[in-house]
């Protein structure tokens, strides 16, 4: 599952931390010419049986409203199932965009992996 | 803050557009002093628009988007010129709307960002004004 998304700046890494908890760490921008694609892997990861999904944004350079649209539609896959997605070390630029758009309510942003993995 | 004036030329291909603009605001940046939260407001407003054009109204075989960044003592402005589609701005396209949907924010980022945001059609040619004020507007 890991791998570049093919024509665009971005490098998902899967890494599965528990049986039902995943980590995955996206690299580079997570805008319009990406959203769909990781999408589309947030679901795939929901559909082999990951129920919490945490995303380490540490190195998203930028996050677009078509990125935010992707990780929405991967909370709404992860919450359908029973599960969660969260995310942690958010940039500045993300911050930014989730406080704007008050998607900070149900995309709350936790400071590290650690504690996004850990917190009820 | 000096008076800088830079022109670029986004390609109507998406992939090819947004990484222009990207290294647009990359060169732009090593010129004007700014800071890193105004670089993120304006930035990131610019991407959105850019973004809705590559989007709905140009495509790829259109011409070059022109974009203008100007920076002076107490604004950041963009200006952006597409030969594309005409564009209808109802005020829903520039309202947020409900936290599950998955689109339709683009344009209210790009406002929420801004002091103006301001679209024209003149003739066959879309134009676009963006401006921050160089203080912040307040939470």
């Amino acid at each position: 599952m890991d791998g570049f998304v093919k024509g665009a700046n971005m490098e998902i890494t899967v890494n599965p931390v528990e049986q039902r908890a995943v980590v995955v760490k996206l690299r580079g921008r997570l805008d319009l010419l990406v959203a769909a694609e990781v999408k589309q892997r947030l679901a795939q990861i929901v559909n082999e049986g990951f129920r919490l999904i945490v995303i380490d944004m540490s190195e998203v350079s930028f996050v677009d409203s078509s990125g935010l649209g992707a990780l929405i539609g991967g909370l709404k896959v992860a919450r359908l199932a029973g599960g969660d997605l969260r995310l942690a070390s958010v940039t500045d630029q993300a911050q930014a965009m989730l406080a704007l758009t008050t998607l900070n309510r149900v995309l709350k942003p936790y400071p590290n992996v650690t504690t996004a993995l850990q917190a009820e | 803050m000096h008076w800088i004036e830079r022109y670029y030329e986004l390609s109507p291909a998406p992939f090819e557009g947004i990484n222009q603009l990207h290294a647009a605001l990359d060169a732009f940046w090593a010129d004007a002093e700014v800071t890193p939260e105004v670089r993120i407001r304006f930035g990131t407003a610019l991407a959105e628009v850019v973004a809705n054009i590559l989007q709905y109204a140009v495509v790829p075989s259109d011409a070059p988007i022109q974009l203008r960044l100007r920076c002076s003592p107490h604004r950041l402005e963009a200006r952006l010129v597409d030969r594309g589609k005409a564009w209808q701005m109802p005020a829903e396209l520039v309202t947020l709307p409900d936290m599950w949907e998955e689109s339709g924010r683009g344009l209210a980022i790009a406002r929420g960002f801004l002091d103006t945001l301001q679209y024209r059609r003149f003739g066959n040619v879309n134009c676009w004004r963006l401006v921050l004020l160089s203080k912040p507007k307040p939470a």
